[in-house]
């Protein structure tokens, strides 16, 4: 039902390196897992609104002002990432060639 | 094997137990990590030793998530759940095994090693996805653990290990600080060994919390009070389709035996039908896996540590850090996931799934208006045994089949030791409430506890 190279093309979107032969493995699952799943599309949903959060809740709203450091400050927030003058560092978006 | 009440109790508990059954992914026994809040020097939790899923967030420690792609990252602030039990003077005395993210129902898709056990046999598994706390409370490593529940893996751990599990309604605890994995179905939840100890720890965790915006904005309940109450008069319905085919006879036999022995108690029992439960587990499955994806692309190897990697560009980057940090059932989530909310598929997949969550909300709802309470098994079977299902995930989502109709419709449902099988393991039953309505719940379970002596068994230390 999906094909390798759909679970290559999902992989890329995903930002997911896979190798040929697990790519492979997952098309087999998922197609499997899915058929196993299509029993829901018997069941009639004409007029039925679809359900995301279920405790009910709508229009969870706060005082409009600003809360200083709610979790810590950005310095202990950023801990765990390397970083030059407050910003994170990452590597370069575009490599040599393509900036070629 | 005693419940321990002090740190040091713990602390011996976990030095016998942990080369048997590797609950934690580590223990702290360095007075630096063991930290306490020092305003707290009296009350009935001062000094209690708990133990908290990888997933949820600590100051001490670490918070991997039992994944590679974590395994350095320390927390900056507490879970809210953790902070508030910190507030009312437990001990956090380390994080607890689990399957990667929480995407797993036996412990064996940890992402860091080792392999979590479970205490009454250790060639079986200890449930999942909170294998490891589950396993630290059964052995009475900790007084109490936290846990979450996305899909059963509170109760499901619980009921293998024979310990209490409660999984609240959704949005009863704050689900700050707790590594997101289906967002509209993630619960923080409690494991202990009596029913009154996770009533009281819940009471404190419950409330609404301004960190998390789909806290419920309702008062928690007086949980601890509710254990005390009579429940002569509730009617208790007993749904069919948790009994037909696919289940173990003997832990049909043994869930059927105890929820009748409620009705001595003064409650009625009644046969009902839930005509939608084998449509659960696609409909979860599919919203999880789709939560799953979109909250799993923050995992960049940037923000949370970085690694020295051979690769070019910031894309080949991220695609290297994800394929080799993310473990293969979370590998398959973020696939599926992807997959089940991309264009041309969504509306056939994620769309059909959300429609009818609506419909099994609605027949629970429906079931609600002629009865207080459901009552049901936790897991199809006792404790598997270790390897016996990993190779083959379908067989693994459907092993969810009871506990993830409760976590779609976001309802509130606990496992209570109700027996053991010829093979000496835990059976557990789960009691099921309306939205909100914990009191009742606790009530029950307690009221079944009280009743029976399944409190009073504790599995052996291995030789």
């Amino acid at each position: 039902m999906i094909t390798k190279e759909e679970v290559k093309k999902i992989a890329d979107l995903a930002r997911l390196h896979l190798s040929d032969a697990d790519a492979s493995g997952y098309a087999l699952d998922i197609s499997g897992v899915l058929e196993n799943f299509e029993t829901i599309r018997s069941l009639d949903t004409a007029s039925v609104a679809a359900q995301d959060a279920a405790s009910g809740l709508k229009n969870v709203t706060r005082e409009d002002v600003v809360r200083e450091n709610i979790l810590g400050t950005p310095k202990e927030l950023l801990k765990n990432a390397k970083t030059k003058d407050g910003y994170v560092v990452v590597k370069a978006v575009f490599s040599e060639a393509e900036v070629l | 094997m005693k419940t321990p009440r002090t740190v040091q109790e713990s602390l011996d508990a976990i030095d016998a137990w942990e080369p048997h059954i590797h609950a934690f992914l580590e223990a702290f026994h360095e007075t630096d990590e063991l930290r306490r809040s020092p305003e707290v020097t009296e009350g009935l939790l001062q000094g209690l030793p708990i133990a908290v899923k990888a997933n949820i967030a600590t100051t001490s420690g670490h918070t991997s998530a039992s994944s590679k792609i974590l395994k350095n990252f320390k927390s900056p602030f507490n879970a809210t759940a953790v902070q508030r039990l910190l507030d009312a003077g437990v001990v956090v005395v380390g994080k607890t095994q689990e399957d990667e993210f929480g995407m797993g129902s036996s412990t064996e898709n940890n992402g860091l090693p080792p392999q979590t056990k479970n205490p009454w046999d250790i060639s079986r598994v200890a449930g999942g996805s909170s294998g490891g706390s589950a396993a630290a409370v059964a052995s009475g490593e900790v007084f109490m653990a936290l846990g979450t529940d996305t899909g059963g893996s509170v109760r499901q751990p619980a009921s293998f290990c024979g310990v209490v599990g409660v999984k609240p309604t959704y949005g009863r605890v704050s689900r700050h600080g707790l590594l997101a994995y289906g967002s509209s179905l993630d619960t923080v939840g409690v494991l202990t060994r009596r029913v009154a100890d996770a009533a009281r720890m819940l009471e404190i965790m419950a409330g609404p919390d301004v960190l998390d915006a789909t806290s419920s904005l309702e008062k928690g309940g007086n949980y601890a009070d509710a254990c005390k109450k009579d429940i002569a008069g509730l009617k208790i319905g007993m749904p069919k389709e948790f009994f037909a085919e696919g289940i173990d006879p003997e832990v049909k036999t043994i869930v059927q035996a105890a929820i009748y022995s409620l009705e001595k108690q003064g409650a009625t029992v009644r046969e009902i039908s839930l005509p939608l439960t084998p449509a659960a587990i696609a409909v979860y499955y599919l919203i999880a896996k789709a939560e799953a994806s979109s909250n799993l692309a923050r995992f960049d190897g940037l923000r949370y540590e970085t690694v020295d990697t051979n690769t070019k560009n910031l894309i080949d980057y991220y695609k290297h850090i994800r394929g080799e940090g993310f473990g293969e059932e979370v590998k398959r989530a973020v696939l599926m996931g992807t997959y089940a909310l991309s264009s041309g598929y969504v509306d056939e997949w994620y769309g059909k799934a959300s429609k009818v969550r609506t419909l099994i909300r609605k027949e629970y709802e429906q079931a609600f208006q002629n009865v207080d309470v459901i009552a049901c098994p936790v897991s199809p079977e006792a404790a598997f045994l270790l390897g016996s299902k990993s190779s083959d995930p379908l067989a693994m989502y459907l092993a969810d089949a009871y506990t993830v109709p409760m976590s779609v419709a976001g309802l509130p449902a606990m496992s209570v030791p109700c027996g053991m099988t010829k093979n000496n393991l835990p059976v557990g039953l789960q009691i099921i409430t309306p939205h909100f309505a914990e009191e009742t719940m606790f009530a029950v379970a307690s009221a079944y506890e009280d009743a029976h002596t399944w409190k009073d068994l504790t599995p052996t230390l291995p030789k």
